[in-house]
């Protein structure tokens, strides 16, 4: 999708501003979204839910409010909760009703693996179509849902610099509800110079990309 | 532990959501009170970059460590006891007097959470996202970092399922240094690339 969440190489944007001694959260709230969001599973389309936000106010929002909307529209559209149920704790929390409270171990302990080191699934898929050294054109066709192609590279040559284990593609996964499609993936190198017209010295640009979105 | 949401009543339009969202979670039993303390108490007190400048020492001190880190950035890192969720793959790149790497998510804000920590709001932020691919010199001119005419320079979008660290050269004047001072060299900007470890700096 053509939104405003695919920023590589757009201008404008002004100077990179920084902050001393930053916290993880800056507020509580956040770190109750991160925490919710890493403790929970609400459905398969977590980046998919942030870029359909609308570019102004994808633009005008911080990390953590994407996050917030995402869960609230992931939710209930993967069958979660409802929007009503949202619409009814929103109007209760709002007439001062607290948060109920649930203590469970076994959710612990499930959030907890998944900030440990553990195994990955392996996946089985077709053989890797492109090879150590080839060269390569990143497909010029944009795709209407989720995508891990950054619109800055379309129609750009390449070179495969690594050939990595299949992984379930994610623009399928996110756009289709959840549905795994395994497929060979790359890190692609770039020259600046074949993706902009830029003066002065030039660099390279290495991405992760799957097949989907490469041609021969 | 940022239990004080319980007793204060949301005020901002974003606490209010939260506070919403927690409510219809935790009815549905979709998740726990404990388990969103325990995943905030995680990331404010445990994982951190911290994390990366252990690694990033040990590298420096014991070059079978560096291979094995640049060979399999998770599998390095488990060694201390770090992975998980978006450190499930990593790869570590190293700079090099010919070479220098530093580290981008221009579609979202990846990151590699189990050694970095929560990335710093202008990682997330689209004045960065958007310009380092295309104009990296004047990002990091824009951070301090001038790097020599003729270093090559490399930047790594993470736009799939590994995240990127770099391992930054050992500053000169360090030999006699520890393991446990030479992390503390070792900042989170070190380690995405947009600033180079300085003996005498302290890592904040």
């Amino acid at each position: 999708m053509d939104g405003a969440h695919d920023l590589g190489g757009k201008q404008g944007f002004g100077p990179i501003v920084r902050e001393q001694n930053e916290p993880p959260f800056h507020e509580p709230w956040e770190g109750r979204v991160h925490g919710m969001n890493l403790a929970s599973d609400v459905g398969p389309a977590f980046r998919w839910s942030i870029e359909r936000m609308g570019a102004i106010e994808y633009l005008t929002t911080s990390y953590y409010e994407h996050w917030l909307a995402s869960m609230e529209r992931n939710g209930v559209e993967s069958g979660a909760f409802t929007q009503e149920e949202l619409d009814a704790a929103a109007a209760g929390v709002a007439a001062g009703e607290p948060v109920p409270v649930r203590v469970d171990a076994e959710t612990v302990a499930t959030a907890l693996r998944r900030l440990s080191p553990h195994d990955e699934a392996g996946f089985e898929a077709p053989p890797p179509r492109f090879s150590l050294g080839d060269r390569v054109t990143v497909a010029r066709r944009a795709s209407p849902g989720h995508s891990r192609c950054p619109a800055y590279l379309r129609g750009a040559p390449g070179v495969i610099e690594s050939v990595h284990a299949p992984r379930p593609i994610l623009d399928v996964y996110e756009t289709e509800g959840g549905r795994i499609v395994p497929q060979a993936w790359y890190t692609v190198g770039f020259r600046s110079t074949d993706l902009w017209d830029d003066p002065g010295p030039a660099h390279e640009v290495f991405v992760d990309l799957w097949e989907t979105h490469l041609e021969g | 532990m940022s239990g004080s949401h319980h007793h204060r009543r949301p005020q901002t339009p974003q606490e209010l959501r939260t506070a919403a969202l927690e409510t219809v979670l935790i009815e549905r039993g979709l998740v726990s009170t404990d388990a969103i303390d325990a995943v905030v108490d995680r990331f404010e007190n445990e994982i951190g970059p911290r994390n990366g400048a252990r690694m990033v020492a040990r590298a420096w001190v014991d070059p079978a460590y560096r291979e094995r880190l640049l060979a399999d950035g998770a599998a390095a890192a488990a060694e201390f006891g770090y992975g998980g969720m978006e450190g499930e793959q990593i790869r570590c790149v190293e700079n090099t007097p010919e070479m220098h790497n530093v580290v981008v998510c221009t579609l979202c804000s990846c990151y590699p959470w189990p050694i970095l920590g929560i990335p710093p709001v202008w990682y997330k932020s689209p004045p960065y996202r958007s310009r380092v691919v295309r104009e990296p010199r004047a990002v990091l001119a824009e951070f301090g970092l001038e790097l020599p005419d003729g270093t090559e320079l490399r930047v790594w979008d993470s736009s799939a399922d590994l995240r990127y660290i770099v391992l930054p050269m050992r500053p000169e004047g360090t030999d006699g240094m520890s393991e446990d001072e030479l992390a503390g060299l070792v900042t989170r900007d070190c380690m995405i690339g947009v600033a180079v470890p300085r003996a005498g700096a302290v890592a904040a």
